[in-house]
């Protein structure tokens, strides 16, 4: 079943020379992980502000949720089913204690008080940071800000998470923490879409949206998106390390050719290929 | 941050004192009876009863001494030109010196240092309030300051959110004032120069780097609050405040007699 249904959505900013969306269309299944792949200004997180509401559509449809977001939708119903982590960790804490700021969209929703800091902790626990909730915000690691972030959207338990470039901001100990926290959620059923300029993270995805110019020029499964080379140039991407240092090994002609020929996004495959063609030869 | 003038208004310290437990209502109604005894406060007597105070605040607070009272000496320039502002430009019938535009006398030299230590003392005090009051905290006492506003059809909640949020981000832009400072020190500027003309210039490059990382935090935040279902203050779930206990009034009752003897002294 389709979550998020998009057709031919176009946008231009007030004050933009060009359009920051062309046409795109995009459809994500309930359960799905999606990653948004692109460069820097290609339109990724004005697709994603429109998903939430927080950018009114100009051209095209878009359901989400079962919500038409191109009519009179209700934003405030539409953004408690599509929760989003933003880039920078610092900017969108609205208060300095955990507990009160994962608690800041619980209250905008008129959740009852006596119901608040029951869904605080279960939101904290979801997100391993249990004990967390007198602590300053200031005071955590970057990982960990992100991470509470996230509570404050889990807390709402929407149908869809946008995580906007949530990991652009964090060295690899905090990157590595949001990303497990996202592929938890995956598993745990939920619908994901993951904006990044980082092709290693849009491996973990279950099919990759590339973006360049506004449009969506490529849709697929990461092994069949992030193995084009030439794709992947056009946007000033480059294929995952694995990927191209198996691309160059074949072209060295150091190992055997593979009549499968998949090839490998990560570590853990290139080493078993490499493994593999070794014992083979 | 620690440095430079970050601590004036400090982030707030979790903790179980007398003060931390006081419900933020009374915590706010009590500074802004200090201030106006602040206000009142002259002579010998009035700041040593004031000095007093502060101290038995301090030590029920449980804060650090250099996070309650740090503060205060970094801005010891800042004092110093309030004193020479008021000691040298004082109209006086009996000047000690003259000398073109600068006239020094003795009362514009007891004005120079009321006018410093009232600063002093309202910087200590605001930075025991912040130190000991969550950013909720300070907004629940905030709405219930602008409530009245209402009657005028003011958007009260929204003042008291606006306030809220000014408050907290204080030491994040300070932090970011400081790394933007760094920045320029590294590109030549030159900061550490005794001349005022010298250090007055310096500030100039700093300035719209600061107003644009402002805005730029304004712009995100707000579209943060946007996608967390905010739609103005007065839809949300009410905040409760601690609740007004026998301490919280005892609180109030003190710092009215702070202010009476303040009068009186």
């Amino acid at each position: 079943m389709n979550i998020i249904e998009g057709k031919k959505i176009s946008f231009r900013y007030p004050q933009g020379r060009r359009q920051a969306l062309r046409e795109v269309s995009l459809t994500v299944q309930e359960g799905e992980f999606i990653a948004l792949l692109g460069h820097n200004g290609c339109g990724k997180s004005t697709l994603a502000r429109h998903i939430n509401g927080i950018l009114p559509l100009q051209e095209g449809s878009l359901l989400v949720a079962g919500m038409d977001a191109c009519g009179k939708v209700d934003v405030w119903k539409l953004r408690r089913k599509v929760g989003m982590v933003f880039q920078n960790p610092d900017n969108q804490f609205v208060s300095s204690v955990v507990e009160d700021d994962v608690a800041f969209g619980l209250e905008n929703y008129q959740v009852s008080r006596d119901v608040i800091p029951g869904k605080v902790s279960e939101a904290l626990k979801q997100v391993g940071m249990e004990g967390f909730e007198k602590r300053m915000v200031h005071s955590l690691s970057g990982g960990q800000k992100q991470r509470a972030a996230l509570a404050g959207v889990l807390a709402l338990d929407p149908d869809i998470f946008i995580f906007d470039e949530a990991t652009a901001m964090l060295d690899p100990e905090g990157r590595a923490e949001v990303l497990d926290q996202i592929e938890a959620l995956h598993g745990r059923g939920r619908t994901i879409l993951m904006i990044t300029h980082y092709v290693e993270e849009a491996v973990r995805a279950d099919r990759v949206i590339l973006m360049k110019d506004g449009e969506a020029i490529a849709a697929g499964p990461p092994r069949e998106v992030l193995s084009q080379g030439d794709l992947l140039a056009q946007t000033g991407l480059l294929p995952p390390q694995p990927a191209r240092v198996w691309m160059e090994l074949k072209e060295q002609g150091l190992v055997p050719e593979d009549p499968e020929d998949r090839c490998p996004l990560t570590e853990e495959e290139l080493a078993e290929k490499l493994c593999r063609s070794r014992s083979g030869a | 941050m620690r440095g430079g003038i970050g601590g004036i208004t400090g982030r707030y310290i979790p903790g179980d004192t007398l003060l931390h437990r006081l419900d933020e209502r009374a915590k706010l109604f009590g500074f802004l009876i200090l201030i106006a005894a602040v206000i009142m406060t002259d002579g010998l007597w009035g700041y040593l009863l004031m000095a007093v105070f502060l101290l038995l605040l301090g030590f029920v607070s449980g804060l650090p001494v250099r996070e309650a009272y740090g503060s205060v000496w970094r801005l010891m320039s800042f004092y110093v030109i309030v004193f020479l502002m008021n000691a040298l430009f004082f109209t006086s019938q009996d000047p000690l010196w003259h000398w073109g535009i600068f006239t020094l006398s003795r009362e514009g030299m007891i004005q120079g240092a009321n006018v410093v230590f009232r600063i002093a003392i309202v910087i200590v005090l605001s930075n025991m309030l912040m130190l000991t009051t969550s950013a909720v905290g300070i907004m629940t006492a905030l709405e219930a300051l602008v409530r009245p506003l209402k009657y005028l059809h003011l958007p009260a909640e929204e003042i008291a959110m606006i306030l809220s949020i000014a408050l907290q981000f204080i030491p994040t832009l300070l932090e970011e004032s400081d790394t933007i400072r760094k920045a320029q020190i590294a590109r030549g500027a030159r900061f550490e120069s005794r001349k005022l003309h010298e250090k007055a210039m310096a500030m100039i490059p700093m300035i719209v780097p600061i107003f644009l990382a402002a805005f730029r935090r304004a712009d995100e935040l707000s579209v943060a609050m946007e996608a967390r279902g905010y739609r103005g203050a007065k839809n949300r779930t009410a905040k409760k405040a601690k609740g007004m206990t026998g301490s919280s009034w005892a609180a109030l009752l003190v710092c009215a007699a702070i202010c009476a003897a303040e009068v009186l002294i």
